[in-house]
């Protein structure tokens, strides 16, 4: 279970391979991108099926994409760009290594977007008793948000109007229909409503993106709404 | 140089694919990964001409379809070759074929020319270690990188048109399964449908490699 997978709820069996072929593809936006590309630094089977999408990317590329004519001096110029430069050229240098934040572990993808690494204070605001959240961008309809949930804590009951995929970064939480861990990558959509508890112990620390604002289905969701939008 | 030319070029609509002709691909697949390797080895200029000759085009071609005009697609295909002579070095011919690691070049340049926003990318050497010593796959359970590259080619030339289409449309499109539902008028449903069922055929061609090697 440490090893992170792709959950699949309801009716939506294939959303979180259509979402990694999505990000093989290249046409995720930047909040899903985030949320995806953070995963993979935690999934070793998730990577190894976003680089099966890639090898289809690659096969359409030489079958798929007829020539189309490139100029002589196109090569031309390739060619004295090249010859100009000296021959250590820089490449892969890693700058950004996952590091802690609060205490969690944080891949580097989302590392860059941590308001520590931007020279600010981490500061959580409060949604309900023992739900805390960060926001870390919007785009599009898209947001992306640290949630923090102390121990048992129960999010309010919810429904979607877009997709929202999860990312358990620390701790742990369980819904109708499972337990999720580190490294998990949970995806639910319009057909889905659920109730996430946090773990009684650990509590939960995850990486939510919505695309669309989520529907509080119960009472008392009714009357925070505001404060999740 | 001239065998690049000759590669034929199968279409998603023939059915099936000829064995000799899948074998002689194999060969010549190989062929440019061993040219890409000698680009990163030794900064092999007349390897680095052929990898060109033979990628340029098509490159080129995968931008327009993404919407690129033609100049700009280009001054994008110099970019991405400049990229491919810079990061060579990188490639290693064991874990991907060249047109896989390729292709991750041309659309990393797409993603950047042609959409505004940002997107980020897992960068493979800074992964969660406790992890990373799990995903070490025993050596005989590991398929070479150009198997199933042949396997994947053959599942893909015998995908249904429907499901062929929207992976069409994911890749060359840029376009999110959301996006092809609204383009295509299609039941979202029906498009996840289709695209769950693409991946299975291809996810299923994949294991059978694996028991080939293994077992």
């Amino acid at each position: 279970m440490m090893q992170g997978n792709v959950y699949y709820k309801g009716k939506t069996t294939e959303a979180g391979e259509a979402l990694l072929l999505d990000y093989a593809a290249g046409s995720l936006n930047e909040a899903l991108s985030l949320v995806v590309s953070t995963h993979l630094s935690m999934s070793a089977s998730s990577r190894e099926f976003v680089k099966q999408c890639e090898m289809i990317g690659g096969e359409l590329l030489v079958t798929e994409c007829d020539p189309v004519h490139v100029s002589s001096s196109c090569l031309n110029d390739v060619l004295a760009k090249i010859d100009g430069k000296c021959s250590s050229s820089p490449c892969t240098e890693s700058r950004h290594h996952h590091r802690h934040f609060d205490g969690i572990y944080v891949p580097s993808p989302l590392a860059e977007l941590l308001p520590s690494s931007q020279g600010q204070r981490a500061c959580w605001h409060k949604i309900i008793k023992g739900m805390e959240f960060i926001d870390l961008l919007r785009c599009d309809k898209s947001l992306a948000r640290l949630l923090r949930m102390a121990p048992a804590t129960e999010a309010p009951s919810h429904a979607h109007s877009g997709l929202e995929v999860t990312l358990i970064l620390d701790g742990a939480f369980s819904d109708e229909t499972g337990e999720y861990h580190v490294g998990d990558l949970i995806v639910e959509d319009e057909t889905t409503t659920h109730t996430p508890v946090a773990c009684p112990k650990q509590g939960c620390v995850c990486l939510a993106v919505t695309t669309a604002p989520i529907r509080l289905t119960g009472w008392m969701g009714r009357l925070i709404n505001p404060f999740l939008r | 140089m001239s065998f690049l030319k000759t590669i034929p070029s199968p279409r998603f609509s023939s059915s099936s694919v000829d064995k000799d002709d899948g074998e002689s691909q194999l060969f010549i697949r190989s062929d440019l990964d061993a040219l890409l390797t000698a680009v990163g080895r030794h900064k092999d200029r007349d390897a680095f001409v052929k990898i060109f000759e033979y990628f340029a085009p098509r490159i080129k071609s995968f931008l327009m379809k993404g919407g690129a005009s033609p100049d700009q697609a280009e001054e994008w295909v110099q970019d991405t070759m400049i990229t491919i002579w810079d990061r060579a070095e990188t490639y290693n011919s064991a874990h991907s074929a060249a047109s896989t690691w390729i292709f991750t070049i041309a659309r990393n340049k797409k993603i950047d020319a042609l959409r505004k926003s940002k997107y980020h990318h897992y960068d493979p050497n800074d992964i969660m270690e406790s992890i990373k010593d799990d995903e070490q796959m025993p050596a005989d359970m590991r398929v070479n990188a150009q198997e199933q590259e042949a396997h994947v080619a053959k599942a893909i030339a015998a995908l249904p048109p429907e499901q062929a289409d929207l992976i069409r449309m994911s890749f060359f499109d840029g376009m999110a399964h959301g996006d092809i539902a609204a383009k295509t008028k299609l039941p979202l449903g029906t498009v996840k449908s289709r695209i769950r069922l693409a991946l299975d055929r291809l996810r299923r061609e994949t294991r059978l490699t694996q028991n080939d090697i293994t077992g």
